[in-house]
This record gives structure tokens, C-alpha cells and sequence, in this order.
């Protein structure tokens, strides 16, 4: 991995969610939702996090953020640790790092017109003077393509298009250098969700944003990303650059995927690779690879120990020993 | 109308108009749509949210609410009877057994409090006098056929105890329990991950090929419609905008909003430049603008488009589009620009 410009880094993350039963509610087991993961984003640069549902990927998006704690692991912001800052201490850091969700309808408050949204991160923040945040919400509103006169509409009044707009603005109000982007186009519709994309890579070649860009569609995640990380029942199973996963997949996982997905052209983007049988749950999962009840690889091996990520060069990831 | 005589023709759908009424607003959700269905065809009715693809598949069951929709016009001919004109009787009669649905949600679509083996029996004999070990027998083939394992203990599971890729499964199992000519699958993977959603349209594939049944398949997912399909119908506000052979619709688009739709889908050889996306957004139903509805939103409309609402046009072998400015500008030259795969970067 390369060790310049790298904006976050994450190593070993960890977080179990405890699962309780009974009268009082004993602990019974672990969702290892996130179980142990590792990563870069580096400036300017859109990390892919790709996966399907339950994986994980979303609980790595807000342990970065620090919105849960995570159970063990680093996290690395330019350098310094965060990952056991305190909330005071993790203030200055807040402003660097942000998030857009993917609900456009659920983010919004419906009671607070978009510049109230958009202005309530600048008061966050400090700013001072009604006036220089009136402005300033403008401006925002403005660059991502809403007319600074719709600042007095509540969210009912826009589309979901436009409401994620108002998201994505509320986001850079604080002027961060890192924004998790949690499934942002995936409930919009095909024409709206390219005029997101589109906004989302005019405004990192602008103001020089990193992108941890979850999402479970590959062909969104091709286009969107730089590297891609693909996640499985909390593991990451192959992480490489975007051409370099696409064009030569090892894990049987990212294969598996890539023969799902359909281009528009209707050949698949990868041929020959079926999965049988559904994604198990992440609770109490047997010792072993993780993807070793569909893999059609699977050995003994995979059954019985821990596989290690193996460095096929030097910037592709691969956790199976039987590709290698 | 020259299909009605056509033995092929299982669903035709004419001219159909669907309003719904709230007050003094009336949202005009279809306006004049035909399409057909023929016997062992897969059709898709491709759209974004509010293009009027359920409401039509709504209609064909006879399940839209009326009031507050009325439909003014149009009629729905299946096997050349006129749905429109039935019963409640003769549409129960239909439902199920000859036309099923297949829904998005497989969560809200099972009722909770009953087990798998009582809902897809519920299924069978409502049509048919099937009981007892038989009836048993009948629904743990339906199961083995829509690929659940172990179908025979499954049928005392409760909807919870499913996934969500076997509960979709279960639903497939209900709408087969008859053996309808015709299967309407509204977005029936939306809600799957791509790896289950795979599985489910393979099964379709595969049991429309062994059962001779049709499909109408109504996504807004263009990748699943290359897929997936014979033949496509594209809408837009109500109304058909484009149809032909799937690969008509996707090497040699006529209209513009399929060339934008299609030039708007993320892929990885697109990155590094701009994705084409298409200006605006779906226009309310009960305010849509006079002339094409899709005007406002192209980039070739010329001040025609805002007057004249555009004829059905000819592009050759059953495929038609609504679209007079591409046809008149490209087929001068005689040839209209072959697109290849997913580059659609020209556009």
C-alpha cells in the first residue's frame, strides 16, 4: 500500500453487537458485524466499499466517523489516532469528517426548511453573524445546483433528487475532507441518480474530498471509485484498484459478484461463477473463511483456520489461499 | 388492431386510460397504452417511479380502486376477452388462475400468522378441489420447483423463519400454484441482493421455459431488463414512449429518453468522465406539459414538442418509438447510429 497522501487509515477494526434472549436479557452470542478490517482512503481519492446486505458495510461507515465505538482496531485521521478520543476531544474532528445518508426522505428534519438544515452544521461549527451564514448557506445550496431561493422550502416541497442534494450540501457546510457517502443514489431513479454521481465527482475534483463510497452496486462502484474493498460478513475479502478488481477478480466472492451484475449490454460483467444458497447470518459464524458454506472452492482448509489476507502484488488484496 | 385475430396474442392491452380523481385535480396516470404479451414471451414495461408500469399491471388484474381511479378508456384484452367488461365472479376466476402477481415486498406480500404450506394451499384451492395429502403433495412441488431445500419442512415455517430471497421464492411457488398462462412480476427483485436477485431470475428463466408461461416483468432496472427480456416497452409519464425486441431497444435507441436513460447508467468503463444525465425531473402526473410529456427534459426538442403530442413512429421490425425528431433527422442519412455495448458516450 502506498504510504503518501493517505487521508484515513483504518487497521484491525472490530465491532460485535451483543445479541441477548430471555428474562434477563443474558448475552447469548455476537453479531460480528465488523471483524476486523482494514483500509486506506487516500486524499482526493473514493474508496468503494462493496457488499450485499448485512455485510457490514455500513457499520465500518460509522465507525470511522466514530458515531459507534469500535470494539478493537485503529483509526488513523492525517496521522493522529481517533480512536479513543472522547467526544470534546473529537470536536475539530467532527468538522473534518461527514456523512450522506441514503434515505433522502428520512435525513431530512420535515419541520426545518433546507437552510435551516444546511445552516444548523455552520452554528455547529461556530459561525458567527447571521448574516455571513445566511450567505454562506447560499452559496452552498448554489453549488449543489439548488436555486439559493428554494432555502425557505421544507423538504416535503423537493424531489428526492433534490432533497439529496440539500443532504450533500448540509455535508460540505462544515468544509470536510472526508465524507462516507452510505448508499447515496441507491433509492433515487436512474436519470436522478446520475445527476448525483455526476455532483459527487464535480465536487471532489473541486474541493479535493476523500470518498468512502458504500454502495452495493457494482456497476456504481466501478464508476465511482479509485479502490475497492469487498466486504463479506464483516470481512473484507478482496481489496484492490477499481480496473485492476473488474478486470482480474480472485476471491471466488468478488467473481461470484461480478457474474451477478448485468451491463447494459446484458453479458454479465464476469462469466461462470454461480452462488448457490444465501449470505448466513453474521451471528456466531463457524470458525474459518467466512464465505466457506457458498464458496465452490471451499476446502477443508477454509474450514478449520483463519485465512490471512495474501499480498498478490502491491496493491492487491485477496483473503483466499486457493486463488494465490 | 390487427392482433386480436392473432393466435400467439395471449394479453393485449389497447389504448388504456387511467385516471385517478382527488377533488378537482385528476392525475392522469395512463394515457392510451397498448402493448401485448405473447404465449412463452418475456415482456418488460421499463420506467422510473410515477411512469404508470404497476398501474397498468393493476388494471389488467382489475385491481385498481375505483373511485378514486376511473378508466375512461381503453380495453384489455387476455385470450380475446375483454377484462375490462367482467365481473367480480369472472375476475376472481381469472386472478390466480390464469393471470398471477408476483410483488416487490415478499416481507408485506405473506400474511405473518400463517405458515408457508397453509398460504400456498390457500393458493391452489381456491381454484381447484384439491385436499388432504394430495393437496400436501401439490405445494411440496411447487416449492422443489422454485429451488427451496428440504420443501417438505419448510411448509411449517412461519414468513420469518425465511430469508428474504426464499420468501420471494414462496410467492413465485403461490403464483405458480395454478399454472397461469401469465405471470405479472412487478419489480420482484428490487428488494434482493444482486446475488439472490441472480437466482431469481434464473428461476424465472428456467420455469417460464419448462411451464410455456408468459411473463410481464415491470422493473426500473435497465440491467434487468437486458437480462431478462424478449421484448421491452419503455415509459415515461403515462405513456409508451419506445418498444421493440430488447436488443433493438439497447444497441439502436430512437427515442431520447431511452438514449439518455441508458447513457445515464454508471459502469466502470464510463469512469473519468462525466456520466450523461438528463436534465429535470418526472413530471407530476396531474400537471404534466402539453406536447410530448418529456419535452421539457430533452435535449432534441424542438418547438413541435411542445405542441403536438408525437404519433407512434415506425423504426422497422416492430420496433416503434415516439420520438418524430430523432426518426426525421437520422433517417435522412438512412442510417440511424448503431450504438455498441455500454458506451454511449457520443450521446
Amino acid at each position: 500500500m502506498t504510504t503518501n497522501n493517505i487521508m484515513l487509515r483504518s487497521t484491525g477494526l472490530k465491532k460485535y453487537f451483543p445479541v441477548r434472549r430471555g428474562f434477563l436479557q443474558r448475552v447469548v452470542g455476537w453479531i460480528k458485524a465488523v471483524d476486523g478490517v482494514d483500509f486506506d482512503i487516500e486524499q482526493a481519492k473514493t474508496l468503494g466499499l462493496v457488499g450485499e446486505s448485512g455485510c457490514g458495510k455500513s457499520t465500518v461507515g460509522r465507525l470511522i466517523l466514530k458515531l459507534l465505538e469500535p470494539d478493537e482496531g485503529k483509526i488513523i485521521y492525517k496521522s493522529k489516532d481517533i480512536t479513543h478520543l472522547s467526544q470534546n476531544e473529537l470536536t475539530p474532528f467532527r468538522k473534518e469528517m461527514q456523512i450522506i445518508f441514503q434515505d433522502p426522505f428520512g435525513s431530512l428534519n420535515p419541520r426545518m426548511t433546507a437552510g435551516q438544515s444546511v445552516e444548523e452544521g455552520l452554528r455547529a461549527v461556530g459561525m458567527k453573524g447571521r448574516r455571513e451564514r445566511k450567505e454562506r448557506v447560499r452559496e452552498l445550496l448554489q453549488m449543489v445546483g439548488i436555486p439559493a431561493s428554494a432555502a425557505d422550502r421544507f423538504p416535503h416541497e423537493f424531489s428526492g433528487g433534490q432533497r439529496q442534494r440539500i443532504g450533500i450540501a448540509r455535508a460540505l457546510s462544515v468544509e470536510p475532507s472526508l465524507i462516507v457517502c452510505d448508499e447515496p443514489v441507491s433509492a433515487l431513479d436512474v436519470s436522478i441518480q446520475a445527476q448525483i454521481i455526476n455532483l459527487l465527482k464535480e465536487l471532489q475534483a473541486r474541493l479535493g474530498l476523500g470518498y468512502l463510497f458504500i454502495s452495493h452496486d457494482l456497476n456504481v462502484v466501478g464508476y465511482m471509485s479509485d479502490m475497492v474493498a469487498v466486504m463479506y460478513l464483516g470481512h473484507i475479502m478482496e481489496y484492490a484498484p477499481t480496473d485492476e478488481l473488474f478486470d482480474h477478480p480472485l476471491h471466488p466472492y468478488t467473481f461470484a459478484l461480478l457474474s451477478a451484475v448485468p451491463a447494459a449490454n446484458g453479458t454479465p460483467l464476469k462469466q461462470g461463477l454461480e452462488l448457490r444458497g444465501e449470505v448466513p447470518s453474521a451471528f456466531n459464524p463457524p470458525p474459518g473463511c467466512k464465505f466457506q458454506a457458498r464458496c465452490p472452492l471451499a476446502e477443508d482448509r477454509c474450514r478449520r483456520t483463519e485465512i490471512p489476507f495474501y499480498e498478490i502484488n502491491q496493491n492487491h488484496l485477496v483473503r483466499c489461499w486457493k486463488v494465490v | 388492431m390487427q392482433g386480436v385475430l392473432d393466435k400467439s396474442i395471449l394479453l393485449s392491452v389497447q389504448e388504456l386510460t387511467v385516471n385517478f380523481r382527488a377533488e378537482a385535480i385528476v392525475a392522469r396516470a395512463l394515457e392510451g397504452v397498448s402493448y401485448e404479451v405473447r404465449q412463452g414471451e418475456t415482456v418488460c414495461l421499463v420506467g422510473e417511479s410515477g411512469c404508470g408500469k404497476t398501474v397498468s399491471a393493476l388494471a389488467i388484474l382489475g385491481l385498481i380502486p375505483q373511485p378514486p381511479g376511473e378508466i375512461p378508456g381503453g380495453r384489455i384484452l387476455f385470450m380475446g376477452q375483454n377484462i375490462l367488461e367482467l365481473s367480480e365472479e369472472e375476475l376472481q376466476n381469472l386472478r390466480g388462475n390464469h393471470i398471477a402477481m408476483v410483488f416487490q415486498e415478499p416481507m408485506t406480500s405473506l400474511n405473518p400468522v400463517f405458515t408457508v404450506g397453509e398460504q400456498i394451499g390457500e393458493a391452489i384451492t381456491a381454484h381447484q378441489k384439491v385436499e388432504g395429502d394430495e393437496l400436501r403433495e401439490r405445494c411440496i412441488r411447487l416449492l422443489k420447483d422454485v429451488g427451496i431445500p428440504s420443501p417438505a419442512e419448510r411448509l411449517k415455517d412461519y414468513p420469518h423463519q425465511l430469508s428474504g430471497g426464499q420468501r420471494q421464492r414462496v410467492m413465485i411457488a403461490m403464483a405458480l400454484a395454478c399454472s397461469p398462462q401469465l405471470v405479472i412480476a412487478d419489480e420482484p427483485t428490487t428488494a434482493l441482493d444482486v446475488t439472490i436477485q441472480k437466482q431469481i431470475l434464473d428461476l424465472f428463466k428456467t420455469l417460464k421455459s419448462k411451464k410455456g408461461m408468459s411473463l410481464l416483468y415491470i422493473t426500473h432496472d435497465l440491467n434487468v431488463v437486458a437480462n431478462i427480456a424478449d421484448r421491452v416497452y419503455v415509459m415515461y409519464a403515462g405513456i409508451i414512449t419506445e418498444q421493440g425486441k430488447k436488443r433493438d431497444i439497447f444497441q439502436n435507441p430512437c427515442h431520447p429518453y431511452t438514449r439518455g436513460l441508458i447513457a445515464s447508467l454508471p459502469a466502470r468503463s464510463k469512469r473519468g468522465e462525466a456520466l450523461h444525465s438528463i436534465p429535470g425531473t418526472v413530471p407530476d402526473p396531474a400537471y404534466k406539459p402539453r406536447g410530448c410529456p418529456f419535452h421539457p427534459r430533452c435535449t432534441y426538442a424542438v418547438k413541435k414538442c411542445s405542441e403536438e403530442f408525437p404519433e407512434m413512429l415506425d423504426c422497422g421490425d416492430g420496433h416503434l418509438s415516439r420520438c418524430p425528431v430523432v426518426l426525421s433527422s437520422e433517417r435522412k442519412t438512412n442510417t440511424i447510429r448503431t450504438h455498441e455495448g455500454p458506451h454511449y458516450s457520443d450521446l
